[in-house]
């Protein structure tokens, strides 16, 4: 049995699924991902690439020298993938199955509805 | 300016251990400066926090021992929810008793002393928790109840026995690691179980209000807090384990102290419920530097379990 993903976790190696990135490309792009909801810190962000590192999900990629400063580029590993790619199915399937909930819940409101309706308008109308 | 900048950023990485920041120091403080605000002077309170934060976890890791500060959060919940769950406790069976006549002290409102204040905080913790607010909220019950010494002290209102207050002390120092953002459902279940015993131990706890301070009569319950605490520690040891949690039996670690300090009054003799002074000061004693020794013990066995696992920088290229 394994953990489920945290957010920031699953946020990384996403942005990692098109290029390779270096860490401040990392930080814009989960940040991007997230909708702004989620601003990973350098401290944070290289602590959690290591981490990932040791788990063998991601890899240095090259590195490159970009306005005088040495910039390291991180790519996902074939294990990265399979982890993303478990994650990803494992969240679609609890999507699916809350819009199926939902659906189901959309279809038994007609009548709840109408009723706040009619309330609603009598309350206008007082 | 940015050298400047460059140059604090620089300072705090001292909180890294060296291997590390040698090897990894330049390419956090680049990301820093690539972030930073045009005029930007020095690092902003968040930064030094991700550092300070991001130095004790790479301390951790060069250890093998991750898993710790993975698992504050959850023994901060278990220790949140043992403290409410005792506040609960003591405010119903000992704080609402009726003062009798001739007693020494002067009553606030309708409960017995001070600790109905502290309690009342401790109760609001949970649900500042749930709102995002559990780690100020925590902060506020933990010096409420520590000023109630103090208070009691230098005014005729009684406090409750150090027997109490020093357990929720201690729960109180761990609960402050407790998650910034909103619960999950999960907490939100531990915290019914939590108010569930608690409710059970007010109803089927021994009333005896010959006392005029119910506390005294109660401190029997303490044990079983103890032992309430380490069964749920014990549960979430193997369900981690068995899902290969990193936080495994971490959170035994971080929550030793308070458990054996609700144990405090194990020692008490046949004719009373607590011990003596001396007894109580040197189990209390025992039980702080046990706690505080086995941190450094576990991280010593760990880094020894594996050694030279961590010695590098596994992204540095190296």
């Amino acid at each position: 049995m394994t953990v489920p993903m945290r957010e920031p976790t699953f946020l990384i190696l996403t942005a990692l699924a098109r290029a390779p990135m270096h860490g401040y490309g990392l930080i814009t792009e989960v940040a991007e991902l997230s909708g702004g909801r989620l601003e990973l810190r350098p401290g944070t962000l290289y602590g959690a690439l290591d981490r990932l590192a040791d788990d063998g999900l991601v890899a240095l990629d090259r590195e490159e020298v970009v306005d005088g400063r040495a910039r390291k580029y991180y790519r996902l590993t074939d294990r990265g993938d399979a982890a993303l790619r478990a994650e990803t199915e494992r969240l679609r399937r609890n999507v699916e199955a809350a819009s199926a909930r939902l659906a189901a819940r959309t279809s038994l409101r007609p009548v709840t509805g109408v009723a706040r309706t009619g309330l609603t308008a009598l309350g206008g109308a007082a | 300016m940015t050298g400047t900048l460059g140059d604090r950023y620089r300072a705090l990485l001292r909180w890294y251990p060296a291997a590390y920041r040698a090897e990894r120091g330049e390419e956090i403080i680049d990301t820093y400066l690539d972030l930073a605000r045009p005029g930007q002077r020095w690092p902003r309170p968040a930064d030094v926090a991700d550092l300070a934060r991001g130095g004790m976890r790479q301390h951790l890791r060069a250890r093998n021992a991750l898993g710790l500060a993975d698992a504050l959060p959850f023994a901060a919940s278990l220790a949140l929810a043992a403290a409410a769950a005792l506040a609960g406790l003591w405010l119903v069976r000992a704080e609402l008793v009726n003062l009798p006549d001739g007693a020494g002290w002067h009553s606030v409102g309708r409960f017995v002393g001070l600790g109905a204040v502290a309690w009342i905080v401790w109760l609001l913790t949970p649900v500042a928790a749930f709102t995002g607010h559990g780690r100020p909220a925590v902060a506020l019950a933990l010096l409420v109840t520590a000023a109630m010494i103090p208070a009691a002290a230098l005014s005729s209102y009684a406090r409750p026995p150090m027997f109490v207050l020093v357990p929720q002390l201690a729960l109180g120092l761990v609960a402050l690691a407790v998650p910034a953002r909103r619960w999950s459902p999960a907490a939100a279940a531990g915290f019914v179980v939590a108010a569930a015993i608690a409710g059970l131990a007010a109803l089927i706890l021994p009333a005896d209000h010959y006392f005029y301070y119910d506390y005294y009569a109660l401190l029997s319950a303490m044990p079983y807090a103890a032992l309430v605490l380490t069964l749920a520690i014990g549960m979430a040891g193997v369900y981690f384990t068995g899902r290969r949690d990193p936080r495994a039996w971490w959170p035994a670690l971080v929550l030793l102290g308070p458990t054996l300090l609700l144990g405090l009054t194990l020692p008490g003799g046949s004719h009373q419920q607590y011990p003596d002074w001396s007894l109580a000061v040197g189990w209390a004693a025992a039980a702080a530097l046990i706690a505080v020794a086995a941190v450094p013990a576990a991280l010593w066995l760990r880094a020894r379990r594996t050694p030279g696992a961590h010695e590098r920088c596994p992204t540095c290229g190296r």
